[in-house]
């Protein structure tokens, strides 16, 4: 499976991160976000598990992680190639979120009642699609 | 807080372990020893008997006796079965029936009654609960079961529904292999690579793993679940029947008594062979014909013993090799063999290891307590007892769907370790088709027929297109627990399905409930027949005391008062023979009271207030200690009182 995920990242390891450190690194965060050690929260726990067994596979390997470095590489070199139309750092002046240009209709004391409403539920619709447990 | 323990569920044997004070400690049975035999029986009286007690009147009760039922656990009649044998394979040559139910499901026959296999480990279970309980002082609620690596879904579930029916939480089913490691390796800082080599009574599991500083990883593991120390016994078996046979001219094999008198010598000499050269089988009056009783006297080398089941051991190598190849592991990489299994102790089988790794294998583990006490590791660890141990197990089989033309496509394979989730993109096979069916399966053959199928949905609502155009995502999610989550979606029209796959026993959820109440109803009713053998106990006791004490003080006893006294024990005897306990108990206790007048004559001379002597003790519970001298205080309870 094609994953655009950085591997390192996952693991929290340099680039440059010895094999030593990439197996310790792989069993903290392993031993971290098991299921088991996440009572309650087991969904979200086997699938950032089960992510980080992904991570590690590719870069415990050293012949798959040299493969992985390749390919990390040429995605990232296309991103810089293209950085005018992909916008994947900060953008210079924050503009505000549809869910956030809600709250403010939310929060003017003119709005009407019907309008508030719409706006409430856009909002709840808006953070509920997002809350997939994801903390990191 | 109830205790959870950790329980090895053997084809021959089981064990039960609990932490106590951070260490894993083996709870020892009712009847002495660490291990009970996974046997179960229905004896003549119709009385239940689990463990050591069925063990031993097998011989005499070969046909409702039954064991090896793990080999019967998760599975039908008639199912596909690759390279293992079949039900009817299985069912062969046992002296208790195995019959088929409605679904084809497997039924055993014991006292006249059909059983599941899940409800007769069930009772197993039972009893390892009841120790325990009695050794810890404490009800056990929870329970880590281990099962072998190489066991399919369904058989899987079938030990969780035993643990149901036997009043347990299952908190997780483990790989015996893996418990193994983690008893092992709980205290090595250093990393390590281990083979576990595990030949129990009934099943083979090779598993490699890496471990160090509380992680333990499963790289590889492979097994065959039907090879083990029966099997051996069985060909030791065959070749004594047929000597005798070959000497005699008579086939033991028509005699279901004969061959259990014989499977028991087979075992015997089987573990005596491991340390000495040659052994003598011995089994006067095995049979007998129109001339006479004849007698089975064989002698059995160890060499002969090796050429026996030289191929038996010989099965083990390929899954090895399997299991190496798959861990991308060489045999010069691996630290340390384990060997787990009673069978492990036989020389041949410690020498082939040797040969295939190249090295000693490692003897530090007791091969028959080390699974059990992983289990109750990995229970400590789901309580929190344990800490910083991480366990990361793979999945034995591959899991795939079926594909266009009955193949089947493999979407997680073999060794994958779990968690995990992969996704794949698949279409129509026919055009305009408005439905895509999701057929689930485990195994690795390629025909999807040939493979377990573990479940099936269907996607519909495709929208009208050439074959091979709508795109149809499914992914296949495996938790830690190995619970296995399917989803089809059509990125078409955003339309998904999805299951999770509950694989099925052959014992429906009702059904299991429904054992389970009766395995509780059962067990209510073994203590209060416990209770009623107590009480015809002490009621025999003191009968027999009273008519002792009456014989013994004739002279002393007054004339009316010792006629009260044969009287009462009359009664207390009748109420024996009828077996009737609440009589019992009345007229324990008017016989008591009874006995007590005489003892004032006897000790107090009527009135004297003297203590009684020291001769007065005596172990029956039945003793009625000689009150001093106080007139009869009525219906008193008789106490034994220490002087």
């Amino acid at each position: 499976m094609a994953s655009s995920r950085d591997y390192y990242k996952v693991l929290g390891i340099k680039r440059d991160a010895t094999a030593v450190q990439v197996k310790a690194a792989f069993r903290a965060k392993a031993m971290r976000y098991h299921p088991d050690h996440n009572p309650g929260k087991e969904t979200w726990a086997n699938k950032k598990l089960a992510g980080i067994i992904e991570a590690y596979e590719t870069l415990g390997n050293p012949s798959s992680r040299r493969l992985y470095n390749r390919r990390l590489a040429e995605a990232e070199r296309l991103l810089d190639e293209t950085e005018t139309v992909v916008v994947y750092r900060r953008p210079r002046k924050r503009e505000k979120t549809t869910a956030e240009r809600m709250v403010d209709i939310i929060n003017f004391p003119l709005t009407p009642s019907w309008a508030r409403s719409m706006a409430a539920a856009f909002v709840l619709f808006d953070r509920f699609s997002k809350d997939d447990g994801s903390v990191e | 807080m109830s205790k959870a323990v950790g329980i090895d569920l053997g084809t021959t044997f089981s064990e039960i372990s609990v932490m106590q004070g951070g260490e894993p400690v083996v709870i020892p049975s009712a009847e002495g020893g660490n291990i009970t035999p996974s046997v179960v029986a229905v004896s003549k009286t119709g009385e239940r008997l689990v463990g050591q007690v069925a063990r031993r009147q097998a011989i005499v009760n070969p046909e409702n006796t039954i064991y090896l039922t793990k080999r019967f656990m998760g599975r039908k009649w008639g199912e596909p079965q690759g390279r293992e044998l079949t039900v009817e394979d299985d069912a062969k040559r046992k002296p208790f029936k195995v019959v088929k139910g409605l679904n084809n499901e497997v039924k055993m026959v014991m006292g006249g009654k059909e059983y599941s296999p899940p409800e007769i480990s069930a009772m197993i279970l039972q009893k390892l609960k009841a120790d325990a309980e009695a050794y810890l002082g404490e009800k056990v609620t929870e329970a880590v079961i281990t099962v072998p690596a190489y066991f399919n879904d369904a058989q899987r579930q079938a030990t969780k529904d035993a643990g149901q029916i036997a009043g347990l939480k299952v908190l997780r089913i483990i790989n015996e292999p893996t418990a193994a490691a983690l008893a092992y390796g709980l205290d090595k800082k250093k990393d390590e690579t281990i083979a576990v080599y595990d030949l129990g009574g009934g099943t083979f599991d090779i598993s490699i793993l890496e471990l160090g500083e509380g992680t333990f990883q499963v790289k590889s593991t492979a097994g065959d679940t039907h090879l083990g120390g029966d099997d051996f016994d069985q060909k030791i078996m065959d070749w004594l029947a047929d000597e005798f046979k070959r000497d005699q001219g008579i086939d033991l094999r028509k005699d279901k008594m004969a061959m259990q008198r014989l499977k028991e010598a087979a075992e015997k000499a089987k573990i005596e062979l491991s340390t000495v050269q040659s052994t003598d089988v011995n089994l006067p009056f095995i049979t007998a014909d129109a001339s006479g009783p004849k007698h089975l006297n064989i002698n059995l080398t160890r060499s002969k013993l090796e050429q026996l089941v030289m191929e038996l051991v010989e099965k083990t190598i390929g899954p090895c090799k399997q299991a190496l190849t798959d861990s991308g592991k060489t045999a010069s990489q691996i630290d340390e063999v384990i060997l787990v299994g009673g069978q492990t102790r036989m020389p041949l089988v410690q020498q082939k290891v040797k040969e295939l790794f190249g090295k000693e294998p490692n003897k530090s583990v007791n091969p028959d307590e080390v699974v059990a006490i992983g289990a109750a590791i990995q229970a400590g660890v789901l309580k929190g007892e344990v800490k910083d141990v991480l366990l990361l197990d793979v999945i034995p089989l591959t899991l795939g769907i079926e594909t266009m033309g009955g193949v089947a496509t493999p979407l997680i394979t073999r060794n994958t370790t779990i968690p995990t989730s992969k996704t794949q993109v698949f279409s129509t096979a026919s055009d305009n088709q408005p439905s895509v069916e999701i057929n689930v399966l485990q195994g690795e053959r390629p025909m999807a027929s040939d493979n377990r199928q573990l479940g099936k949905f269907v996607l519909d609502g495709i929208l009208p297109a050439p074959r091979g155009i709508p795109q149809v995502e499914v992914t296949f999610d495996v938790d830690a627990n190995g619970i296995l989550n399917v989803k089809a979606r059509d990125k078409g029209t955003g339309k998904e399905q999805k299951i999770t796959i509950t694989v099925s026993s052959g014992l429906s959820k009702e059904e299991v409930e429904k054992m389970q109440k009766e395995a509780e109803a059962h067990a209510t009713e073994d203590a209060k027949r416990k209770e009623e053998a107590e009480t015809r106990n002490t009621s025999d006791n003191l009968a027999y005391q009273a008519e002792k004490t009456v014989r013994d003080n004739k002279d002393k006893i007054p004339e009316d008062i010792a006629t009260e006294i044969n009287t009462k024990t009359a009664a207390l005897r009748a109420a024996i023979t009828a077996n009737d306990v609440a009589q019992m108990k009345t007229a324990s206790e008017e016989l008591s009271t009874a006995l007590q007048k005489a003892g004032s004559h006897v000790y107090g001379q009527g009135g004297q207030q003297q203590p009684p002597p020291g001769g007065g003790q005596s172990g029956s519970e039945g003793e009625q200690p000689p009150q001093d001298g106080k007139p009869d205080e009525g219906t008193v309870e008789g106490e034994f009182r220490e002087v």
